[in-house]
């Protein structure tokens, strides 16, 4: 670059600050940058930690898990009962904070995926930690009771129809199957044959929330094949059993 | 007569001071110090801006823009951290904003290249290292426009601007891994065109 060259260069740009064409940014607007990229960084990474909650609430209320017990088959229903919904959203509220994080120089001057990792590993513990607090149960109940509405569409799912499975609450109990609301809409006819399994209970009660395993036999009648109460496993499978009969006790 | 004493005495403090002081300075209302800071980089910034853009008349432009968003977020500037870096990561963004927009890529002749492998830094000052590093940086700009923008970034800066790796991992923002692992397949590239083209100087 020649002398006058950047004598002229300098002239141009000092011109244009003396004229006041050129100010300083307000100090302000690098504040609030600052703390836009600290206060979402901090809420996506809660957001991100409250859709794992979710998600481990939706597997834990719907007992998803338990149809794991129930074999191949079970596999498919697990798959298919599966809360993807929030843990999508809850990765996708993860990947906006790297997107926030990689802004800071801590992205380049320490290696970025270990931290991304112990960041992602962090979420899914706190996650964990706010599911087994029992925190969700106490915000569904008021829910129920008709508080808190907007958190309606976060309940724990314990409906839900599938290719192989269903989960629902027992409307009626009848001699060759029950009545099961899948939706408020949606009530479904659950059949009993020769060959279904009822590895918990044979007794069922209006009310209870029930698990089955089966297929189709038209749309509205669905073929029991194992059929669990929901939330029974939690003292111990008693095996499975035809209905009527006695539960097979485990020898000590 | 001492009014230009005092004017000489004002001058050469401003020289003495650190860009970071000087900067705390024209932060401080006193906004007519920010032409020791063109003064202090144009020379340095343009020749960065003319390798990187190969376009010597748009980098006055470019320069020029670089000093205006450089003054408009001076305030944003944390003075613990090192100014050049800062400013040439202004400078970076603007000249890779100007290549994307003309989206294209360069085109150059390519001829001899030296010894990359041995050309001295700059760290070394002694005069006949200045003069090797002049020939070499010569012949390695013609080549340089060859390579692909990632490997010839981290290039220039390391042996044309004389930045070591932590300052090219701050304007880059990359890691100071990244930087080294660039410099070296990107010197090994440079080493295979010239040879491509001819190259008569050992890499």
């Amino acid at each position: 670059m020649s002398q006058d060259k950047k004598i002229d260069l300098k002239a141009k740009v000092m011109r244009k600050i003396r004229d006041g064409r050129v100010n300083f940014r307000s100090r302000y607007i690098f504040l609030a940058k600052k703390l836009g990229l600290g206060g979402g960084l901090t809420l996506s990474l809660i957001l991100a930690a409250l859709f794992v909650n979710l998600t481990f609430f939706g597997v834990k209320a719907s007992g998803s898990l338990e149809f794991l017990a129930f074999g191949r088959k079970g596999i498919l229903a697990f798959l298919e009962s599966f809360p993807y919904h929030w843990i999508l959203i809850g990765l996708a509220f993860f990947i906006f904070a790297s997107i926030i994080l990689s802004r800071y120089d801590i992205s380049y001057k320490k290696p970025f995926k270990r931290i991304l990792a112990i960041l992602l590993l962090s979420v899914f513990v706190a996650g964990a930690v706010i599911s087994l607090s029992g925190v969700n149960e106490a915000i569904e109940d008021r829910v129920n009771q008709g508080h808190f509405r907007f958190m309606r569409p976060f309940d724990g799912k314990r409906h839900g129809m599938w290719r192989d499975a269903l989960l629902g609450e027992i409307a009626e109990v009848k001699s060759d199957g029950l009545m099961v609301d899948i939706t408020e809409e949606k009530t479904v006819f659950v059949k009993f044959t020769e060959n279904t399994l009822f590895p918990t209970e044979s007794e069922f009660n209006k009310g209870d929330y029930i698990r089955v395993l089966g297929e189709w036999e038209e749309e509205g009648v669905f073929n029991a094949q194992v059929l669990q109460i929901a939330g029974q496993h939690r003292q111990g499978m008693k095996g499975p059993r035809r209905k009527n009969q006695a539960p097979v006790t485990r020898p000590m | 007569m001492n009014k230009r004493k005092d004017s000489i005495g004002r001058l050469s403090t401003v020289k003495s001071l650190s860009d970071e002081e000087l900067v705390e300075k024209i932060r401080g209302e006193n906004s007519e110090l920010f032409a020791e800071i063109i003064e202090r980089y144009q020379q340095k910034l343009y020749r960065y801006l003319r390798y990187l853009t190969n376009r010597p008349s748009e980098a006055e432009d470019i320069l020029q823009d670089v000093f205006i968003k450089a003054y408009r977020n001076l305030l944003g500037f944390n003075t613990k951290k090192k100014f050049s870096s800062w400013i040439y990561r202004i400078a970076h963004n603007e000249g890779v904003n100007f290549i994307k927009k003309l989206n294209r890529r360069k085109e150059i002749s390519l001829q001899g290249l030296g010894k990359i492998d041995s050309i001295p830094n700059g760290k070394n000052n002694s005069p006949l290292d200045a003069q090797v590093r002049k020939e070499i940086q010569e012949k390695i700009k013609e080549c340089l426009d060859e390579l692909e923008a990632k490997y010839r970034e981290p290039l220039i800066l390391y042996y044309f601007e004389d930045k070591n790796y932590r300052e090219i991992s701050d304007i880059l923002r990359t890691s100071t891994n990244t930087v080294g692992t660039l410099i070296f397949r990107g010197k090994r590239i440079l080493k295979a065109i010239c040879q491509k083209k001819g190259g008569d100087l050992m890499l």
